[in-house]
């Protein structure tokens, strides 16, 4: 299905229903409707997300105007910006022809399950993404590029080192039906798990490397070391993919 | 008899950290989160495709903590019977994860949000007197029954909760005649 019927499809579904709840809004809201039984006189709002633009910035393309703009940083002591994002996988899922075995009144079933194609990918967050007003400066800016470039390029190792994730499952039962149900379960429980891990080693690496830039660049104050991790955060990512046994 | 019985119930409720108030002690509404712990809500358990459903992960406002990272996971319960035109309840031991999960089953419903580094914060959604969160908006795609998780990592000590799941329904709307409208778009795909 293509994008555009896609949209079209939901956006249908969603205007057949007069419902003031729905207000069509996307990402996180200012959290004023679903607390009027926790409090009597709400405190002001978080400052407002940005509006997702049509095309997320990238490490290359990333502007302050991005960012949702706080007074205070929001922890005592902290840094005067910060970006978020989030990661995602997708790929062809695919379950194979599966195989069913009748023996002595029990049938067995085996199914694989696979998705090829699989590509890992980081998009930048506006709702997680904020900098303290007047610290909008350049130097900081391109610490916070640096962030998103990182992520990106472990993204796009992991697509590399993982390109099919695959599962495999079993079943048994009374019925053939329930054994074809029973397999299937667990081929997609199987490919989960196997997502998981790779998800798990994913943010373990992207964790360990913009740990260990901030601590290098502190944070983006340290001009010399900012200016080195420009030119060789490639590497410094390469160092956690080792090739070869 | 009925004493002894009545002291041993006490005394397993003591060991599993239950703490028995009496009568005039305040009470807190069970659908607040508990001391240290995560919990989540929808503002609706029914939605058709396309429909906003909004994610509210809540901690108490005491809780002394910040969010560096969000993870979001589902399990589908029940699907989607064409023939029939209803939804049909999976048995307990054939559910299955929806997964990877992709903007194909929850459109907007990040995986996994996360900050850089381990000292990220992320900017609270919701705060009050009480609890403070994090809201996720989010459109369902597919028809079915899913058990949505929730869990989430602090900032610091890399502490991580996870929150009961909360259960969302996706029906296809219905006609006049209350009958109901599924579209192909809507099924699984995926499913065998």
């Amino acid at each position: 299905m293509s994008a555009e019927s896609e949209a079209e499809w939901a956006d249908e579904w969603a205007g057949e229903e007069d419902d003031p709840d729905s207000d069509g809004g996307e990402g996180q809201t200012d959290g004023d409707e679903d607390d009027g039984d926790e409090e009597s006189q709400p405190p002001p709002g978080p400052p407002a997300t940005p509006p997702a633009p049509a095309t997320p910035p990238t490490g290359s393309t990333l502007q302050w105007s991005h960012f949702r703009v706080v007074a205070t940083p929001p922890r005592a002591g902290g840094e005067d910006a910060q970006i978020g994002y989030t990661r995602a996988g997708s790929g062809q899922f695919t379950f194979d022809v599966p195989t069913v075995l009748l023996v002595d009144g029990m049938y067995y079933a085996s199914w694989g399950s696979y998705s090829a194609g699989m590509v890992y990918s980081v998009r930048f967050n506006p709702a997680t993404s904020w900098v303290v007003r007047g610290n909008q400066d350049a130097g900081l800016l391109e610490h916070e590029r640096l962030h998103l470039l990182i992520a990106e390029y472990v993204a796009q190792k992991i697509s590399a080192k993982y390109p099919t994730i695959s599962g495999h499952g079993s079943g048994a039962a009374l019925t053939r039906e329930e054994a074809l149900s029973k397999a299937r379960a667990d081929a997609a429980a199987q490919l989960k798990a196997r997502f998981d891990q790779v998800v798990a080693e994913w943010a373990r690496i992207d964790t360990a490397v913009q740990t260990r830039y901030d601590a290098q660049t502190m944070h983006g104050s340290d001009p010399f070391n900012q200016l080195w991790w420009k030119d060789d955060y490639k590497a410094e990512v390469d160092k956690e993919f080792p090739v070869g046994p | 008899m009925t004493n002894r019985i009545g002291f041993v119930i006490l005394a397993v409720a003591g060991t599993a950290g239950v703490r028995v108030l009496s009568q005039d002690a305040p009470v807190v509404p069970a659908d607040s989160p508990p001391a240290g712990e995560l919990l989540c809500r929808l503002d609706r358990t029914v939605a058709s495709p396309g429909q906003v459903v909004r994610l509210t992960g809540l901690i108490r406002a005491d809780h002394d903590a910040t969010v560096r990272e969000v993870w979001h996971d589902a399990v589908r319960v029940a699907e989607y019977d064409p023939k029939a035109g209803r939804l049909k309840n999976l048995k307990a031991g054939l559910f299955y994860p929806v997964g990877p999960p992709g903007p194909e089953v929850f459109e907007n419903l990040p995986m996994n949000s996360t900050t850089p580094g381990a000292d990220g914060v992320m900017l609270w959604d919701v705060q009050t007197p009480r609890v403070k969160g994090l809201e996720f908006e989010f459109k369902p795609k597919q028809l079915g029954t899913f058990l949505i998780y929730a869990k989430w990592e602090f900032t610091t000590t890399r502490q991580q909760v996870e929150a009961p799941p909360v259960l969302l329904v996706v029906r296809p709307p219905m006609d006049a005649k209350g009958r109901p409208v599924a579209r192909p778009e809507g099924l699984d795909k995926d499913a065998p």
